[in-house]
């Protein structure tokens, strides 16, 4: 039968294959799963009226061959550049309608198959007006999938999101609006961007005509858009790629919009804009600030990712202490006999 | 002795008890086969991102790369969903005193026409496919680049991606890390 500090060694070997491979494990990509219980669909849609509260279920899964250090959140909905569903990312205070939802934040360590339902309330707020609301609920890894090593390194955040769509009963009205016009150019391609603006109650999926002319108003691009949803209550931007990159000069695009479903439109006058030589995408750029001297060395290693070398090799060094000890002790216990039959202390 | 010879015959009659049950239920039921099936997930992820190293320059310096975009639903529901991918900016880290790379310096260039690794074929008017607006631009905002409609992409697919990273002019040497946030949705 074996000793305790035998079994303890035994263990603390098993330890050192088991600890790397969690580790390791994070290098692929999360598969979380976001289904709504007891609903149809693969979202939430919802018909309430104002001041009324629901409790509803959503299930988060994993469905990787991995455990996952998962997060689930609420978050805002937003319409993304040229129209569709975007989910805020987690640390944005959520605003609008996500503050509808009592949806607790919390992470869930979730073993390959593992799922847990999380309940929450939807509340919609007394005197709401009538219309469509949009929020969202997400899951992704907690710990980011770590990126290849070299002087640029990319790390991967796997999200799923689900809508929470409200209907709320009244009046419907329909309104599109197109603001200003800019022009930036990135990574050899340049873009004529327009602001525009769902300020109704209904979503919208906007579609029709770009037009681009030169000083001259010689038409230079004429293209047909299809947005997809702009959201109720959101704005967005349509981006026309163009390639190769405008010439300097002054220049005028126009666009004109529909919504087939409501027959709502608007349309822009030719809107100028200029291109010098020096148009070129600016980021916000300037200082960011820098973590502490102890998290840099954090963000050193991981970039460099030698912290699984460095858990095996803490490991190996507490089990050879260890077999130190076991075998200390042992030479303690064959000492005890031989004083024993001689009589004599050691 | 007759006291024992019930004591052995009593755990034997229960076996034989049991064993008759586990025999003439499933008989009994032979009509009828259930099997219920699960929904998976719809998940999308990006690999083989290559970018290669840069030396410091007294110029702005591009470099550009590929990836690889997977998205898989295997919810069997058959209601469709959307992928978008989203760029932090580049953090650095080093001894130089160098300053974090914007978002906005991350483009997505191309966007391939997706090809199917398993399950339903391609529609070209359900897809998956590229959204009509082609989503090229920063990735400072977030990007669809794929997409499937209503019945349509019950499946595994792939798409080359391409990007490019704007490394500003005197940037310092060290690593520059990003995270990039794939998105697989499902909405109105």
């Amino acid at each position: 039968m074996l000793s305790r500090l035998a079994r303890a060694s035994l263990l603390l070997s098993l330890a050192s294959i088991w600890v790397p491979l969690s580790v390791e494990a994070a290098s692929e990509p999360a598969r979380l799963g976001l289904t709504p219980v007891g609903e149809h669909g693969p979202y939430f849609d919802l018909t309430m009226a104002a001041g009324k509260a629901k409790e509803l279920s959503v299930e988060v899964a994993n469905f990787g061959g991995a455990e996952v250090l998962a997060r689930t959140y609420a978050a805002d909905a937003y319409s993304i550049v040229n129209g569709g569903f975007g989910a805020a990312l987690f640390g944005n205070q959520p605003s609008g309608t996500a503050r509808w939802l009592d949806y607790r934040t919390q992470e869930l360590r979730l073993k390959p198959g593992g799922a847990l339902t999380v309940d929450f309330e939807i509340r919609v707020p007394e005197g709401t007006p009538p219309g469509q609301y949009l929020a969202s609920l997400v899951a992704e890894n907690v710990e980011a999938v770590q990126g290849g090593g070299g002087s640029v390194a990319i790390n991967q955040v796997n999200r799923v999101a689900i809508a929470v769509a409200i209907e709320i009963p009244g009046p419907r009205h329909a309104a599109v609006e197109i603001g200003a016009v800019s022009y930036k150019v990135a990574a050899g391609v340049s873009f004529v961007s327009f602001a525009v603006a769902n300020p109704g109650n209904i979503h919208l999926k906007p579609a029709g005509e770009f037009i681009l002319r030169d000083s001259a108003r010689t038409e230079i691009v004429h293209t047909s858009v299809a947005m997809d949803s702009v959201y109720a209550g959101t704005d967005t931007r349509l981006e026309v790629p163009l390639s190769p990159p405008l010439g300097p000069g002054v220049y005028c695009a126009e666009l004109r919009l529909t919504d087939a479903a409501t027959n709502t439109g608007d349309s822009s006058s030719c809107l100028s804009f200029t291109v010098t030589a020096a148009s070129q995408i600016v980021g916000p750029g300037g200082e960011s600030p820098h973590p502490a001297p102890f998290v840099q060395a954090a963000i050193d290693a991981a970039a460099g990712q030698p912290t699984t070398l460095l858990v095996v090799i803490v490991i190996l060094l507490l089990f050879a202490a260890l077999m130190l000890v076991v075998q200390r002790r042992r030479r303690q216990r064959q000492e005890i006999p031989l004083r024993a039959q001689t009589g004599r202390p050691g | 002795m007759i006291k024992r010879r019930k004591q052995r015959l009593a755990p034997g009659l229960v076996v034989a008890i049991v064993a008759a049950m586990v025999i003439a239920l499933p008989v009994a039921a032979a009509n009828q086969v259930t099997q219920i099936l699960a929904a998976g997930t719809r998940s999308a992820s990006v690999a083989n991102l290559t970018l290669g190293s840069m030396t410091t320059s007294h110029s702005d310096q591009t470099n550009a790369g590929t990836m690889t975009l997977t998205a898989d639903d295997s919810t069997g529901s058959n209601l469709g969903w959307n992928v978008t991918i989203l760029s932090s900016a580049f953090v650095y880290s080093g001894a130089n005193g160098g300053t974090d790379v914007p978002a906005a310096n991350f483009s997505l260039t191309s966007a391939a026409a997706p090809s199917r690794t398993a399950g339903q074929a391609i529609s070209g008017v359900g897809g998956p496919k590229v959204p009509a607006i082609s989503p090229v631009g920063t990735l400072d905002s977030a990007r669809k680049t794929l997409q499937a409609l209503l019945t349509f992409g019950n499946g595994t697919y792939t798409q080359d991606l391409g990007v490019s990273l704007t490394i500003p002019a005197d940037s310092a040497a060290g690593t520059y890390t990003g995270t990039l946030t794939t998105t697989i949705s499902a909405a109105p």
